[in-house]
């Protein structure tokens, strides 16, 4: 709409062709319009790919993997890379390629549980606040604003270690660094969205309170959520791999990229490779997720829509 | 004709900074069934104020209802809570509103039929097989062409002019007893608005409701009105059928209005002035700035209630009712 009065006022005759050529292009398809944009940049179509590559692997590991996680090979003790074992064996002579694919999927599977689980609680507790506001809103925002102030790895240290080690530990323990965020962003998400005219018509329709927050208000918060969920996923996986390189994490002999980070840190001189390749593994993935993320934020983010930023 | 809705006394506060404003100033009216009536004066005057604060949607804080009732079918709305059942039940089922901007009044998540469907199964309690039928159906009747594939489309892909006709038909869903239109039309041009007042005015003959139109527009409401009541800083002050207000209006605020309805030909005559802060008002009357009548005994007489002249006019300017000039 204010496009159109803009080109209207505009003077000169460049206005008016405006209008015309903008009346004559055909309705977008907002499926086709997303595509689009979403995979302008190289970047986020390579992290796509990789993360579709990864998320490939970590399901069909069985078949991949050249050998079982935890199949040992006893002659082969720390042996460099050959024809056998691509990346060469760990200290206990297991296959550092094999297990490398079988991490992704407690890589995966965490990161996905733990954004998950923060995302769920997260929502629920930031739409509760937006929309009520008043004296609770402020009660929940300070104490988001308090779980905030505490530095992450400390706080899921903690968690992490007052909870049983494995997977549920380390998702709670990570979801409870990460669900305040989500918490802010939808409270500002749900201040802003409240002041639409479709909610107002929604409630002189008889709407009730839950219906207002997850028909009409909680969908139209999606977007930047989807956005932050994605980017949340790399930052997950990160404090997965701290917690199990920490030995709070995931318990060995499981294959987790972080735990394999700190097995092979004892033989970093001899073969660098047992922590490298784990941990590029893990930075590949964070670095891919959050390329997905910042597609996802272009091509969802209706203040850039019909930019052509690069 | 029955008496649907009596509201006496209706005051409206806001909190602001600034001071509290009377948005809402001691307003009584009443609406008999199937009758149509115009709610009419200029921006911030508290004509839709008024009407959220019948619905009670007013937003809380910074908003408040501080006095008055609102009955409506024998029952004092203003005794249910803002989010009490049976205020959700009476908000679309019984009383429904068309709001001005059709281009957000929709929600773009949703799709029309679904966003009408839930309108049904919320009051009616239908399975939504029967909702979607009942929807497109009413889609039909608004005069969407195509229904049963619009009735699948999201709001975007709609015009502007078919979104209020969408409204329209979502605010008829229930068959409410009564509709307010605030201000339904005044963001469409002038021959979409021309339709949708017909179809507004048909559809609620059709189905015996009444209708409050809420507009800032005398002329657009003078076709379709049976009375008028005009509005001006939170107070209705004059009010009656459209007759007696085109012959005869008493307030000079009404006899402004009615100059600044365009005519062809006829040179459009402003209201000299701003309307008053709401914030701290004297009692006075609030158009004493702007009056052309204004007497000494204006300025020290607090405004006189809503007093009746003749037929259904009532008016509370004093200069008139007391004769204190001839002009």
């Amino acid at each position: 709409m204010t496009t159109k009065t803009d080109s209207i006022n505009a003077p000169g005759l460049g206005g008016e062709v405006d209008i015309l050529e903008e009346q004559l292009l055909p309705p977008v398809n907002e499926f086709r319009r997303f595509v689009k944009v979403f995979f302008r940049r190289k970047i986020v179509l390579i992290g796509f790919i990789i993360v579709v590559l990864i998320v490939a692997m970590a399901i069909f590991a069985d078949v991949i993997a050249p050998f079982g996680p935890y199949e040992q090979d006893l002659h082969n003790v720390l042996a460099a890379p050959d024809s056998t074992h691509l990346l060469g064996t760990d200290s206990l002579g297991r296959d550092l390629l094999s297990r490398i694919i079988y991490g992704s999927r407690v890589a995966l599977s965490v990161g996905v549980i733990t954004v998950l689980l923060s995302a769920a609680v997260g929502t629920l507790i930031g739409l509760v606040a937006g929309y009520a506001e008043g004296a609770l809103q402020s009660v929940i925002m300070r104490l988001t604003d308090a779980m905030m102030a505490i530095p992450s790895l400390i706080l899921s240290l903690i968690v992490a270690s007052i909870l049983n080690r494995g997977v549920l530990g380390v998702v709670i323990a990570v979801a409870i660094t990460l669900f305040p965020g989500y918490i802010r962003l939808i409270n500002g998400q749900v201040l802003s969205v409240k002041q639409n005219d479709y909610v107002m018509a929604g409630r002189s329709m008889g709407s009730h309170k839950a219906r207002i927050m997850f028909r009409h208000i909680l969908p139209n918060c999606l977007s930047p959520l989807i956005v932050q969920m994605t980017m949340m996923m790399g930052v997950a996986i990160l404090s997965e791999a701290s917690l199990s390189f920490l030995g709070l994490g995931i318990l060995p002999p499981t294959a987790a990229w972080g735990g394999m980070c700190y097995d092979g840190y004892k033989y970093l001189m001899m073969r660098p490779l047992l922590s490298i390749a784990p941990g590029l593994a893990i930075m590949v993935l964070v670095f891919s997720f959050n390329m997905v993320g910042d597609g996802l934020r272009d091509a969802l983010d209706p203040k850039l829509r019909g930019t052509s930023s690069n | 004709m029955e008496r649907l809705l009596t509201v006496s006394g209706l005051t409206t506060e806001f909190r602001t900074e600034r001071g509290t404003v009377k948005a809402v100033n001691d307003v009584s009216y009443h609406v008999d069934e199937g009758e149509i009536i115009g709610l009419v004066g200029e921006s911030g005057c508290g004509k839709s104020v008024s009407q959220l604060s019948v619905m009670q949607l007013i937003p809380n804080p910074p908003g408040k209802i501080v006095a008055g009732s609102v009955e409506f079918e024998g029952q004092d709305l203003l005794r249910y809570g803002r989010e009490s059942r049976e205020m959700c039940a009476i908000r679309g089922g019984r009383i429904s509103m068309v709001f001005q901007e059709p281009m957000t009044s929709l929600n773009p998540a949703m799709t029309i039929c679904r966003q009408m469907g839930e309108v049904l199964t919320e009051h009616l309690g239908i399975d939504k097989a029967e909702a979607r039928e009942r929807s497109v159906d009413m889609l039909s009747q608004v005069g969407i062409p195509d229904p049963g594939k619009r009735a699948d489309d999201y709001p975007h892909q709609l015009s502007g002019g078919m979104r209020q006709r969408v409204m329209v038909g979502m605010s008829m869903l229930c068959n409410p007893k009564m509709i307010i239109a605030d201000e339904a039309t005044t963001a469409l041009d002038a021959t979409i608005q021309a339709q949708l007042l017909e179809l507004m005015y048909e559809m609620v003959n059709k189905y015996h409701t009444a209708l409050v139109m809420v507009t800032h527009n005398l002329g657009i409401v003078a076709r379709y009105v049976h009375r008028v009541n005009v509005m001006y800083a939170g107070r209705i002050i004059e009010s009656g059928t459209v007759r007696e207000l085109w012959a005869n209006p008493m307030h000079p605020y009404t006899e402004g209005l009615l100059k600044c309805v365009p005519k062809l030909g006829e040179r459009l005559v402003p209201i000299k002035g701003m309307p008053p802060s709401l914030i701290n008002r004297p009692p006075t009357c609030p158009f004493l700035p702007r009056c052309r009548l204004r007497q000494k005994s204006c300025f020290e007489e607090p405004v006189p209630e809503l007093t009746h002249v003749e037929g259904d006019h009532y008016t509370t300017c004093r200069v008139r009712l007391e004769g204190l000039t001839d002009d």
